[in-house]
């Protein structure tokens, strides 16, 4: 799996983002209908992301329960940032820089079913859950890395790139092998 | 102490951006179904050239 496509999809997810919340700012849209557009931005990038990672152009029902597990918490995200905007706690210039991190996010949608896809049953039963998934936003970095799973004989690996990891991507590198959450 | 009126910061003019959304509304939205697929599909192909499916 190239990363070019999980790069591309990145962006397009951020540029979609970003040309929303200019609109908002410029007074071309409200709050109500950049809130709406966001939702349906990213339910669209994490599902395509969710396919992708599990090879397929569908999703069965517990894979789609997955990718909703993650829009829930998004779209909570979501409404508290609103809230910001509202209350003008959030600038504009903070708001575009925001929404620059959203598209990384898609990609643990991506990696969890990667990993899902990847999974030996009875070979590693007795690994370690993988708690996080990389561009979750559950490490120090906030996803704000290139961190990736590998799936090889022996389990999951988390897998770093060199000088730019948080102390929590370490320890997950460290702690590998794993089975799928 | 001060005066508090002199410690009090200028409030910048908070704009209109219209009513908050409801977080029901947000959350509606994750009822996913078959026509999610399919528009995720689509957004496959506008926003990723040259990719040709799973």
């Amino acid at each position: 799996m190239s990363t070019d496509l999980l790069d591309a999809m990145a962006r397009a997810t951020t540029d979609a983002l970003t040309r929303l919340t200019e609109r908002l700012y410029s007074g071309q849209i409200n709050l109500v209908q950049w809130s709406l557009g966001m939702a349906g931005e990213l339910k669209d990038a994490h599902i395509a992301n969710a396919m992708i990672g599990a090879g397929s152009d569908s999703l069965n029902l517990p894979q789609l329960a997955r990718a909703g597990g993650t829009l829930v918490d998004e779209y909570k995200h979501l409404f508290d940032f609103a809230q910001g905007i509202a209350d003008g706690s959030v600038s504009e210039a903070q708001a575009l820089s925001r929404v620059a991190q959203y598209g990384k996010a898609t990609q643990q949608d991506y990696w969890r079913e990667y990993a899902q896809a990847q999974e030996k049953l009875d070979a590693w039963a007795g690994l370690p859950v993988l708690q996080n998934s990389p561009g979750d936003g559950g490490t120090q970095c906030h996803g704000n890395c290139h961190c990736a799973l590998d799936s090889r004989d022996d389990g999951i690996h988390w897998v770093i790139q060199a000088g730019e990891n948080c102390e929590d991507c370490l320890s997950l590198a460290a702690g590998g092998p794993y089975r799928p959450r | 102490m001060g005066n508090p009126q002199q410690q009090e910061k200028p409030k910048e003019t908070r704009r209109d951006f219209g009513d908050m959304p409801e977080l029901e509304d947000l959350l509606a939205l994750v009822e996913l179904d078959d026509s999610d697929i399919i528009e995720a599909q689509q957004w496959l192909e506008d926003n990723t050239p040259g990719y040709g499916g799973a």
